[in-house]
């Protein structure tokens, strides 16, 4: 064929593609304008055992757009915030309740800045599993949002008023991401409860009611505790001393500050956490399963109310070394006493460590891990190592003389 | 050219004067001046205002008429010997007169002498040699080309002193026989290269050369690319240090705009700056432009795609302020970018354009325009008048003029991809223009040359701006004559061993 014979056809073809680009195109376009950004939801179970599915919805209007125009003064004052609404709607499961909460809204639902996810205490005694399910099978929700199970209603969290950040959601997030405390995301969740202990644990949040009814958005909500899942079910509940102690045999403690008292009460030494890491090392001797938590950490001498001269006496600095020692061990025991003598649920995956350690005497046991776990020996050896004594060697307070006795 | 006996110069005095006239008709620029030479008869034959007035009177009428003058024309080839004018040669034909003529010459025609002269008193109003405008540089050489092409040429005789840089001239354009000369430096230059060039430029058959532009357009390996093939520049250090790279450079007669083959994307991604400044900023400076020539290219759409398919993608904060300002926005995102991109390239229009007593009242209204006004007045969000603002400084950022237009009309193309599949429809348009990129030469060398052919060695200068002492290596392009710049071991340091002092 000469060219010119085929060069029609093809700019025909060629036009005919473009024309159908454009057809095609912005089928799934969603403008920002369009979205109903969840900042937060809330999975609670109503008394008639159906799912209360409850979102923190972003207002974009609501502190005054951007738009550059706006003098800065119109900035809503100090009456905390109206960022954020909540809604509820009640289904069978996330799926449907979803729905229906879309019925009542103007604009498109969009998971995909849900940060945080608070599972009421109701629900989560009732089982977890259906709802992480929904969370990580719908392709919006973050496996990256960090996951909560509230004392009480869980949308009493969402509801609450934030004055420091923009929402509830947001505070939550930043008290995970500070990492004081247990932070557990989606995915980690999800991994915990197909592991071998089927077991898994999550911050537990408290409200703590405003101090005055003037105050009433002071109320605020707080990592208080863990709540402890055997399966996918919540069975209890720890205070934060124990859990402080599993976070040691988590080894996700990665920062904190330990007050002891190495000379008795009344005077103290308190010391900042710089570095802690655990290694477990599980042994089995013939019947007894023993599990060896060896804790390293390093810390820095913050105040010292003590006589105590940690800058140049080392025998001084032993001590509360050796206090700190006694300190993590304490509060380590308290977290076996309350998981492992008291719900008998493996949260510290020893299951995962006799596992890989010993997986021919693990494969025999595996069914039998439940009996088993109550019984495994934990041994302590924290070792804990002051870096920084301070620059301080003579309390202010305590004339020298009195001191070189 | 017709080389029939009525184009040859006669002998006779007015049968040349008749010539000259026939075809100079209507032509009120053309002056003859008839005058007598003891018994003999003769006239100068100029164009008023490219000649030197002075001089002719002085060195070429004033001799002639004096007495006795006309014993030496009597032997025709004498002439000149008497005449102070050192550019003095004879013309065989009417049309080598005419071509002398429109250079700037006066002719001279002596009745009975079988050829007359062309004496080179050209002299026309010239621009002086001054700072480019549209490269300006803090430290380097100052001086720009100018429209006349001798003040080129000596420009860069005076950076390359070697009798190893070669001027050849060519005459383009029918009617407007401009001079362009090929200059390239002889042994560094591939031989290929230079037959190559010539060979294009001689076949360029057009009526009229007005800018360095048209050699371009004419010359080009991919006239429908978006891309320049050839880079251009107004600096004469520039077109040296091309030179010495083994390139060709082509300078027109009437533009200081000179062209420089081949040229690669990095060649044009290069200011001659980074070889003055110190290598450190150098390569800092480089790769600063590659990011924004990257930012050029795509953050409006990726903007666009963002805010349109993926939302999942941006800081929840950042998607939450964004959606604060976006708010009372009545348009899409994509035509919200497309009327910011656009009405910032008619203000960068509009200001190239505009007499300079008017451009500063239009830069006020256009920032008020595109900054302030457009986001109170709730057209546009201000999040995309950053954007907007950042993609305008960063495509000036190319040293490259030409370069930068390509991207910013590729911009346009990617934008409505990006509006219509996201960050896919993103990526198909970047892909699409990398492999148009390695599919591009310029005169037969790969546009992305370093890079793809990936050549090691010529990293240096693409990477990084190695220091003077390291880039021992011209680039390679066509061929490969005289490799080494310079021996080994130039890097400055400390004498070694027992200083005597």
């Amino acid at each position: 064929m000469n060219r010119a014979g085929w060069r029609y056809p093809l700019a025909l073809a060629a036009l005919w593609c473009m024309g159908s680009l454009g057809l095609t195109g912005c089928w799934d376009r969603t403008e920002v304008n369009d979205l109903a950004l969840i900042t937060g939801a809330a999975i609670d179970r109503d008394e008639a055992g159906r799912l209360e599915l409850t979102v923190q919805i972003f207002i974009p209007r609501a502190s005054g757009g951007g738009g550059g125009a706006e003098p800065m003064s119109q900035k809503n004052g100090s009456t905390g915030n109206n960022n954020t609404f909540t809604r509820t709607a009640v289904g069978e499961n996330i799926a449907d309740a979803f729905s229906h909460l879309q019925g009542e809204l103007s604009r498109a639902l969009f998971w995909g800045h849900a940060e945080v996810i608070v599972f009421g205490e109701a629900a989560a005694k009732s089982g977890i599993r259906d709802h992480i399910d929904y969370l990580l099978r719908a392709p919006q929700p973050r496996e990256r949002a960090f996951v909560y199970v509230s004392k009480g209603k869980a949308q009493d969290v969402l509801q609450l008023h934030s004055i420091l950040e923009r929402d509830t959601a947001e505070v939550l997030r930043e008290m995970s991401k500070s990492k004081l405390a247990l932070s557990v995301t989606l995915a980690e969740l999800a991994a915990m409860l197909t592991d071998d202990a089927h077991s898994a644990v999550l911050p537990m949040l408290t409200i703590v009611p405003a101090p005055t009814f003037k105050q009433m958005d002071q109320a605020l909500s707080f990592i208080d505790g863990l709540a402890v899942f055997k399966d996918d079910r919540m069975i209890g509940g720890t205070d934060s001393n124990a859990a402080r102690g599993v976070l040691w045999l988590r080894n996700e403690i990665k920062r904190g500050i330990v007050t002891v008292h190495p000379v008795g009460p009344g005077s103290s030494v308190s010391l900042k956490l710089l570095k802690s890491s655990t290694r477990l090392i599980p042994r089995i001797e013939g019947d007894t399963w023993r599990m060896d938590v060896y804790i390293r950490t390093e810390n820095d001498a913050l105040q010292n109310t003590t006589r105590l001269n940690l800058t140049s006496n080392l025998q001084a600095m032993k001590q509360v070394e050796a206090e700190m020692n006694e300190e993590m061990k304490s509060q380590i025991r308290q977290a076996l006493v309350a998981v492992q003598e008291g719900m008998k649920v493996d949260i510290f995956d020893f299951a995962g460590e006799f596992h890989r350690a010993y997986p021919v005497a693990w494969k025999k046991e595996k069914s039998r891990w439940d009996e088993r776990f109550p019984n495994v020996e934990v041994r302590l050896h924290p070792n804990a190592k002051m870096l920084r004594p301070g620059l301080a060697s003579i309390r202010s307070t305590v004339p020298d003389k009195e001191y070189a006795k | 050219m017709s080389k029939d006996s009525s184009d040859l110069v006669s002998p006779s005095l007015e049968a040349n004067l008749r010539a000259l006239q026939g075809l100079y008709e209507n032509c009120a620029d053309v002056y003859y001046r008839e005058f007598n030479m003891g018994k003999k008869k003769a006239f100068v034959a100029y164009i008023d205002g490219m000649v030197n007035i002075d001089q002719l009177d002085q060195h070429v009428l004033a001799p002639l008429m004096r007495e006795g003058a006309a014993d030496a024309a009597d032997d025709a080839g004498g002439l000149p010997s008497i005449l102070s004018v050192a550019d003095a040669g004879p013309i065989a034909t009417i049309d080598e007169g005419v071509s002398r003529l429109s250079g700037g010459s006066v002719l001279l025609f002596v009745d009975g002498a079988p050829r007359g002269f062309a004496l080179g008193l050209a002299k026309w109003e010239k621009r002086s040699v001054e700072e480019p405008a549209a490269e300006s540089i803090v430290r380097g050489p100052r001086e720009g080309f100018t429209e006349t092409l001798n003040v080129n040429t000596s420009m860069l005789r005076r950076k390359i002193k070697s009798p190893a840089m070669k001027i050849v001239p060519f005459e383009v354009g029918k009617l407007t026989r401009t001079k362009v000369l090929l200059v390239y430096v002889e042994g560094l230059a591939a031989e290929s290269l230079i037959r190559e060039v010539r060979e294009r430029i001689s076949r360029i058959d057009i009526d009229g050369i007005l800018e360095s532009g048209y050699i371009e357009g004419l010359i080009e390996d991919n006239p429908l690319s978006p891309f320049p093939q050839i880079q251009v520049t107004e600096r004469p250090d520039v077109v040296s240090a091309s030179l010495l790279e083994g390139r060709v450079a082509i300078l027109v007669d009437g533009t200081p705009f000179t062209l420089i083959a081949p040229s690669t994307l990095f060649s044009m991604l290069q200011s001659p700056e980074d070889y003055y400044q110190r290598f450190m900023i150098g390569t800092l400076i480089r790769w600063l432009r590659y990011t924004f020539f990257l930012i050029t290219l795509v953050l409006p759409s990726l903007y666009v795609a963002i805010l349109t398919f993926h939302h999942e993608m941006v800081p929840t904060s950042l998607l939450l302020s964004i959606a604060k300002s976006r708010e009372d926005i009545p348009f899409p995102a994509l035509v919200e970018a497309l009327l910011m991109e656009v009405s910032f390239e008619a203000l960068r229009e509009a200001g190239v354009r505009l007499p300079k007593q008017v451009g500063a009242a239009v830069s006020i209204v256009g920032a008020l325009v595109i900054g302030q006004a457009a986001t109170s007045a709730g057209l546009v969000s201000a999040p995309m008048v950053m954007v907007v603002a950042i993609t305008g400084i960063a495509s000036f950022m190319i040293p490259q003029y030409s370069t930068g237009i390509a991207l910013r009309m590729l911009r346009f193309p990617i934008m409505f991809l990006a509006g219509m599949f996201g960050l896919l429809g993103l990526m198909l348009g970047v892909i699409a223009i990398v492999i148009h990129l390695c599919s591009l030469r310029s005169l037969g060398v790969p546009y992305l040359q370093p890079l793809a052919p990936m050549k090691g060695r010529e990293m240096k200068d693409v990477l990084i701006r190695a220091p003077v002492w390291a880039m021992r290596t011209r680039p390679r392009l066509t061929g490969r004559s005289e490799p080494y710049r310079q021996p080994p071991g130039q890097r400055p340091k400390p004498p070694k061993g027992n200083d005597p002092s």
